[in-house]
C-alpha cells in the first residue's frame, strides 16, 4: 500500500488512462476549434506578451512553463519568463502571467465522465480519489499545449530573434518558436 | 513572482493527532524556542475511513512530510523542525512529520471577495513564512518552491493566491 494510503489510485489511473486519452483528444480537437474561432486575437495577445519580454534585452530566451499550482488553484495560468542565462536559475526574472482558461470551458464534463465509469468500477470513491485523478488528467495536457503554443507562434513576426522555450517549470524544454 | 497560502486540500481528510493540546498547538509552538521543543514526538491519530497521510498539515500546526521538508530544505537548508510521528493503530499504518520553524512576515487581511491581500514589502523576497490573518496563522510560499513540491507527488496540498497590494 502506498505509504498515504491512496492505494488504489494507480489502478483507478489504469482503468481510466484508455478513456482520458480519448477526452483528451477530444478537448484538444474543442481547443483547436476555439483557436479557429478566435485565433488571430490569442496570437497577437501572446506575441504582444512575448515581444514585451524580450523588448530592451540583450541575448536570452523566453520560457512558457506549464505550472501545476495553476490546475489546484484554477487559475489555468501559464508563467512567462525572459531569462538571460540558464532558465530557471535567476530568482525573479522579467515574467508574466498568460491565462489560458478559455481553452479549458467545460473541462468540468470530462471529469464528470470520468468520475461515473470510475464509481461503476470501484466502491466509496472517496473525493480525494477523485482530486487525484483531476490532477492527473489535468497534468497529462502537456504535450498538447506544447503543441499549442506552436501552433500560435507559427509564422510569428521575428522581430526580437529571441527562442521561444516550452515545458515544465524546472522542468525539461523544448523549443516552440522565435518572436 | 506569485505567493500562495498553503494548506490541505478541502478534498482531502488530513490525519488529526490525538492529545496534541499543550504540545503542538499554535500557541504553545509560538511560544517556546526551538530549543524547548521536544526534537521527537509521537502521537496516536483519530480514524476516520478517508483518512489520507496528506504531504501537508495545517491543523493543530502546520507540519510537512519528509519530501516536502527535503524541497524546502534546498532553498531554506538551517531551517529547524521538530520530528512527529503519527500512527493510525487500526490501520497499522505511521508517516513522519515534520514541523518547521518558520519567520513571520506579518499580518494580511481578507477582501471582499475573501481573497487574501498581502503587502508586496512583506513578502520581501520569503520562501516560506507564516502570516497572521485575523486570529488564524497561514503559511505562505512562493511559487517556485510551491511547484518545486508538486513536481514531487505530493498528494492533499492546497492552494489559495494571495493578492500581492
Amino acid at each position: 500500500m502506498e505509504p498515504n494510503q491512496l492505494g488504489r489510485l494507480e489502478d483507478m489511473k489504469e482503468f481510466l488512462r484508455e478513456d482520458a486519452e480519448t477526452l483528451r483528444r477530444e478537448r484538444r480537437k474543442k481547443a483547436d476549434a476555439i483557436y479557429a474561432d478566435r485565433g488571430q486575437v490569442i496570437k497577437n495577445d501572446l506575441e504582444t506578451v512575448l515581444k514585451g519580454l524580450a523588448d530592451g534585452k540583450g541575448d536570452g530566451r523566453l520560457v512558457i512553463s506549464c505550472l501545476k499550482s495553476s490546475y489546484i488553484t484554477g487559475s489555468f495560468d501559464f508563467y512567462i519568463a525572459f531569462y538571460a542565462g540558464e532558465p530557471f536559475v535567476e530568482e525573479e526574472p522579467d515574467s508574466a502571467y498568460y491565462s489560458m482558461a478559455v481553452f479549458w470551458d467545460g473541462i468540468g464534463e470530462d471529469l464528470e465522465r470520468m468520475g461515473k465509469k470510475l464509481r461503476g468500477k470501484f466502491i466509496r470513491v472517496m473525493s480525494s480519489e477523485t482530486e487525484e485523478i483531476r490532477r492527473w488528467y489535468m497534468e497529462g495536457f502537456q504535450g498538447e499545449w506544447k503543441e499549442i503554443f506552436r501552433q500560435i507562434l507559427e509564422g510569428a513576426e521575428e522581430e526580437r530573434h529571441v527562442d521561444v522555450l516550452f515545458g515544465g517549470y524546472m522542468d525539461r524544454l523544448e523549443t516552440v518558436g522565435r518572436v | 513572482m506569485k505567493y500562495f497560502v498553503v494548506s490541505v486540500d478541502s478534498n482531502y481528510v488530513a490525519p488529526v493527532p490525538v492529545g496534541w493540546q499543550g504540545i503542538i498547538d499554535k500557541k504553545t509552538i509560538h511560544r517556546k524556542k526551538v530549543y524547548e521543543m521536544q526534537e521527537h514526538l509521537l502521537f496516536r491519530v483519530e480514524s476516520h475511513m478517508q483518512m489520507v497521510y496528506t504531504d501537508v498539515i495545517t491543523f493543530p500546526c502546520f507540519m510537512v512530510s519528509e519530501t516536502v521538508k527535503k524541497v524546502i530544505s534546498k532553498y531554506q537548508p538551517f531551517l529547524k523542525y521538530t520530528r512527529v510521528v503519527l500512527l493510525q493503530k487500526e490501520k497499522e499504518t505511521s508517516m513522519a512529520y515534520y514541523i518547521p520553524f518558520l519567520e513571520q512576515a506579518g499580518k494580511g487581511m481578507k477582501n471582499g471577495t475573501g481573497k487574501l491581500l498581502l503587502g508586496r514589502e512583506q513578502t520581501d523576497g520569503r520562501i516560506i513564512a507564516e502570516i497572521q490573518v485575523g486570529d488564524n496563522i497561514r503559511i505562505m510560499m512562493r511559487m517556485d518552491l510551491v511547484e518545486g513540491i508538486l513536481r514531487r507527488k505530493t498528494v492533499g496540498v492546497g492552494l489559495e493566491e494571495i493578492v500581492l497590494t
